[in-house]
C-alpha cells in the first residue's frame, strides 16, 4: 500500500484517495521507500579559495581597467588632423553673447570708403609700375655694362658672366620700425618653445 | 596714403570681428557696478573681479607708454655726421671717398685700376681693401658688373684718352673703414655731391626712393 502511496506522487493526477491504514504486522515490516523527487541538484558545497586567489584576480581586473583608460587619453593627447577638428560646444553655446550689434553707416562714410578702396587701388598700381620700371633699369643698366665690357676684352667678359657659387645661401636684413636698444636686457629668462609641431 | 588705409583697414576688421573675452568681462563688470550701485545690498561681491578689466587695460596701458622705444633718429641723425653707418636708417646709403683725378679731388664711389690677370670683381675687391682698409666687410652679389661710366680725361696722360669704369653692386656686412675719410650718403645727398654726369650713371643701377 505505501509503494502504491509513493508512486502515487510521481504520477500528475491523484490516481488514489489516501486512505490511513494503520497495519499491524507480526514480522518486521518492510517498507520500501523511493527517494524524494529533485527537481535540482543538491547545492555544491563551496570551495574556500585561497585569499592570495582572490586578490590576484582583481589586480588584473584593476589592471585592465587602467590600461583601458590610458589607452583612451593616449588617443585624445594626439592631434586631431584639421579636418576632423569641431567648434567645441561650449562655444557654439555662447556664440550669441559674442556677436557685436550690427553697424549702421552713413552713405557718405560707405562713399568715401569705396572711393579710399579706389584710391589705395590706383596707389598701388602705380607702385607696383614703379618697381617693375625700376627692376627695368637695372637689368638694362647690366646689360649695357656687359655689352662694353665685351667690346674691350673678352676674356674678361667671360669672366664676368660666370656665375657666382658662393652667393648662396644670402640674407640681409631690411630696415625696422624701431632699432634695437643698445644694452637692453630682457626681463624674461628662458624662453621655453612650446610651439606645435605638425609632421606628416 | 598708406597711414590713411591701414586705418581704414583696422576699423572694418573691428566691426566685423565678434567681441573678445575681455570685452565681454569688462561689460560684465560695468553691469555689476551699476547693480551695486542701485541696490544698497552687495549682490554678489565674490562675482565682482576683484581686478577689473578696466582695471588690467589701464596698467597695460601705462607700461607701455613707460617703454621707451629706440629711437629712430639715432645720433648720427642729429650731429649729421656722416661718416657712420647708423644714419638715416630708414634709406639706402652709398659708401663714397674722396679722390684725386688730375688736380682737383672729387667725391666719387671707390675706384682704381684695373691690372692684368685679374677679373674685374677682384679688382674690385682688392680697390676696396687698398682704399678702405680690409676691415670692411662686404660681400659682392655677382661676377658681373652693373653699370658703365666712360669719360675722357681732360689732357692725355700716359697715351690714353679716357678711362671707362665698370660698377659692382656690394652689400655691407660689418666693420669699420680705417684707410681714408669715407661718408656714407642717401640718395640727395649722392646727387648733390657727386659730378653728374657721373651720378647719372651711378643712379641707374640704384633703387630709387619715392619719399
Amino acid at each position: 500500500m505505501s509503494i502504491l502511496r509513493q508512486f502515487s506522487r510521481l504520477s500528475i493526477c491523484p490516481t488514489v484517495k489516501f486512505q490511513l491504514n494503520r497495519n499491524i504486522s507480526t514480522t518486521s515490516a518492510l517498507t520500501f521507500k523511493i527517494t524524494e523527487q529533485l527537481w535540482a541538484e543538491p547545492m555544491k558545497k563551496k570551495k574556500k579559495i585561497d585569499p592570495a586567489i582572490v586578490k590576484a584576480r582583481e589586480e588584473r581586473r584593476r589592471k585592465k581597467i587602467e590600461k583601458q583608460i590610458r589607452r583612451l587619453e593616449k588617443n585624445a593627447r594626439q592631434l586631431k588632423p584639421i579636418d576632423e577638428l569641431e567648434v567645441p560646444l561650449h562655444l557654439m553655446d555662447s556664440l550669441k553673447k559674442y556677436k557685436r550689434p550690427p553697424v549702421q553707416l552713413s552713405v557718405e562714410e560707405i562713399e568715401a570708403r569705396e572711393l579710399l578702396q579706389k584710391e589705395w587701388a590706383r596707389y598701388k598700381r602705380d607702385e607696383y609700375m614703379n618697381n617693375i620700371a625700376q627692376v627695368d633699369r637695372i637689368m638694362a643698366a647690366q646689360r649695357r655694362a656687359l655689352d662694353r665690357l665685351y667690346e674691350e676684352s673678352e676674356d674678361l667678359y667671360n669672366e664676368a658672366i660666370m656665375p657666382d657659387l658662393q652667393l648662396l645661401p644670402y640674407t640681409i636684413s631690411g630696415p625696422v620700425a624701431t632699432p634695437p636698444i643698445k644694452d637692453y636686457e630682457s626681463p624674461d629668462g628662458e624662453y621655453i618653445d612650446v610651439s606645435k609641431k605638425w609632421d606628416n | 596714403m598708406q597711414k590713411k588705409y591701414k586705418e581704414f583697414l583696422l576699423t572694418v576688421e573691428f566691426e566685423k570681428s565678434m567681441k573678445s573675452n575681455h570685452e565681454i568681462q569688462h561689460e560684465n563688470d560695468k553691469k555689476q557696478a551699476e547693480l551695486f550701485k542701485a541696490e544698497s545690498q552687495d549682490v554678489d561681491i565674490d562675482a565682482v573681479n576683484k581686478v577689473t578689466a578696466q582695471d588690467f587695460e589701464d596698467a597695460a596701458n601705462e607700461e607701455y607708454s613707460k617703454f621707451k622705444f629706440g629711437n629712430l633718429e639715432t645720433d648720427a641723425d642729429k650731429k649729421g655726421d656722416k661718416t657712420s653707418t647708423e644714419r638715416c636708417l630708414q634709406r639706402h646709403l652709398v659708401l663714397v671717398t674722396q679722390r684725386k683725378l688730375g688736380n682737383d679731388s672729387k667725391t666719387l664711389l671707390p675706384q682704381g685700376h684695373w691690372q692684368e690677370g685679374e677679373t674685374l670683381r677682384q679688382t674690385a675687391e682688392r680697390i676696396v681693401k687698398e682704399q678702405i682698409g680690409s676691415e670692411l666687410q662686404i660681400k659682392f652679389i655677382s661676377n658681373a658688373p652693373c653699370g658703365f661710366y666712360k669719360y675722357k680725361y681732360p689732357s692725355e696722360m700716359n697715351g690714353k684718352v679716357g678711362a671707362k669704369i665698370f660698377f659692382y653692386y656690394a652689400n655691407y656686412k660689418s666693420g669699420n673703414p680705417t684707410k681714408s675719410k669715407v661718408n656714407w650718403l642717401t640718395r640727395k645727398e649722392l646727387d648733390e655731391m657727386l659730378p653728374q654726369k657721373y651720378s647719372n650713371a651711378v643712379k641707374e643701377f640704384l633703387i630709387e626712393e619715392t619719399y
